[in-house]
């Protein structure tokens, strides 16, 4: 005998037709976002993009400029707007916090 | 090149249960429970808790974030079965979970941040009575109330089963609080000399209500020295609402602060409304600028670009002596009066700060 159950943990949202933004094989250009405009407590996620970026450029030869950006509030998804800035970016890094 | 989404995987299906003995054992096994017991959401149970909604099944409130599965009126009922809800108090989850579906409170920072805060739910109205639900002894804890601890259990399980909400991944919260195992509150009325959260929120006075906030642990005030005076015991409390260590005094936003019966009579008797009491502790509870941002080597003046761009205008921020508010308005001291009837004392719940998990109210719908 088998008990039957309800799945507690339901079947997850449709996202099917949603697509990726076009990411080349080699890296043309960086996007850095910033989730915290702020300095809360240090130099903050700023520096840290400066020195990656310049690390990034010279081993893949990127010259195309950089996008920056921060989220006016750190808990909350970027919205379409921003996202749009970065969807050239062949990678972003997504500072996270302090 | 474009790629096409590959759509997110379902859960794996669960293998076949042959014995219900096995059951705990096998809802840990699988991951359908935080680590406490629960029972099993078979289809009789859940089907007579959709049937009390008066809603079908299928009928969508939303997707739980962060795994965002789909949260039908069924799926919440299965959770809220396995906390063991009853027929009558299932309407209370449902409400629970729009509200925290609305969009002010964040839930998908919520659930993942690395902060404390969890959500509390305090439910208004007749049914706090009818149903039993927690509002004196222990009201935010152990308080022997099945109403309570029913839906705030069923509401964690939503979260952890629909949302994914797993510790270490994605959920990041360092330390956390029992709270978070499900904190359902009562509010009182008869007993309270005020309008309730609720009806500040714009619940139709005496309709059944469900707030939501995501607060830390309840701590204790306790009136120690103090005089009659309202204002001398309400800085008590804003002592503990501006802890210097809480997300609310850096960033604002919003804090829930309970009082027992005993303390909320006492200061409608000096003639303190509910509005009274919110302005009171919102210009209470400050800390001054150089208090709350020290300069430093890296911080060495009060320069604009240093400024927290997240605080309104209206707080100077060139000067030392700028006395910050730890909440963003007077609205948003969230008055709650609750707690066993004996002696004045007061709790405070810090929020998130400016980041979410902002009270949002439901009425109950039967």
């Amino acid at each position: 005998m088998v008990i039957e159950l309800v799945d507690p943990r339901g079947r997850p949202a449709d996202v099917s037709g949603a697509r990726l933004a076009v990411r080349p094989a080699t890296p043309v250009r960086l996007g850095f976002l910033v989730n915290e405009p702020g300095r809360v407590a240090g130099p903050s996620f700023g520096r840290y993009a400066e020195v990656l970026d310049g690390w990034l450029r010279d081993r893949f030869a990127i010259t195309a400029p950089a996008v920056t950006g921060f989220k006016p509030v750190l808990s909350r998804r970027a919205d379409a707007d921003l996202l749009d800035r970065y969807s050239e970016c062949s990678a972003v890094v997504n500072g996270l916090a302090k | 090149m474009t790629e096409t989404v590959a759509a997110p995987t379902a859960p794996a299906p669960l293998p076949d249960l042959a014995d219900l003995a096995d059951w705990p054992e096998y809802a840990l096994a699988h991951g359908l429970t935080d680590g406490l017991p629960v029972y099993p959401p078979t289809p009789e149970r859940v089907a007579a808790l959709v049937t009390a909604s008066g809603r079908p099944g299928d009928a969508v409130l939303g997707a739980i974030p962060p795994a965002d599965r789909i949260a039908t009126v069924e799926t919440v009922a299965a959770n809220a079965v396995m906390a063991g809800v009853t027929a009558d108090q299932f309407p209370v989850v449902l409400a629970a979970v729009d509200a925290m579906l609305d969009d002010a409170f964040n839930l998908r920072g919520v659930q993942t941040t690395t902060h404390g805060c969890a959500p509390i739910v305090v439910v208004s109205g007749p049914c706090v009575a009818r149903l039993g639900f927690a509002t004196a002894e222990s009201v935010f804890g152990a308080s022997a109330s099945h109403a309570s601890m029913a839906v705030g259990r069923a509401l964690r399980l939503v979260l952890w089963n629909l949302g994914g909400a797993t510790p270490g991944e994605p959920v990041k919260e360092v330390f956390g609080h029992p709270g978070r195992l499900g904190t359902c509150i009562g509010e009182l009325a008869d007993a309270a000399p005020w309008p309730t959260l609720a009806e500040a929120n714009g619940a139709a006075p005496g309709h059944d209500a469900v707030t939501v906030f995501a607060g830390e642990a309840a701590q204790s005030v306790a009136f120690w020295g103090a005089h009659d005076d309202p204002r001398e015991r309400l800085s008590r409390i804003a002592d503990v609402m501006a802890a210097l260590g809480n997300n609310n005094t850096h960033t604002m936003g919003e804090c829930l602060v309970a009082f027992t019966p005993a303390e909320a009579r006492h200061l409608a008797a000096a003639g303190l409304s509910r509005a009274d009491v919110q302005r009171t502790l919102f210009d209470l509870a400050r800390r001054r600028l150089d208090v709350l941002r020290p300069p430093g080597p890296l911080r060495p003046d009060h320069d604009p670009a240093h400024f927290y761009d997240w605080w309104p205008d209206w707080v100077d921020q060139t000067r030392p002596d700028t006395l910050v508010p730890c909440v963003s308005s007077p609205e948003s001291v969230l008055v709650v009066v609750t707690g066993a009837d004996s002696i004045p004392w007061a709790a405070v719940c810090p929020g998130w700060g400016h980041l979410g998990g902002f009270a949002v109210t439901r009425e109950v719908q039967w």
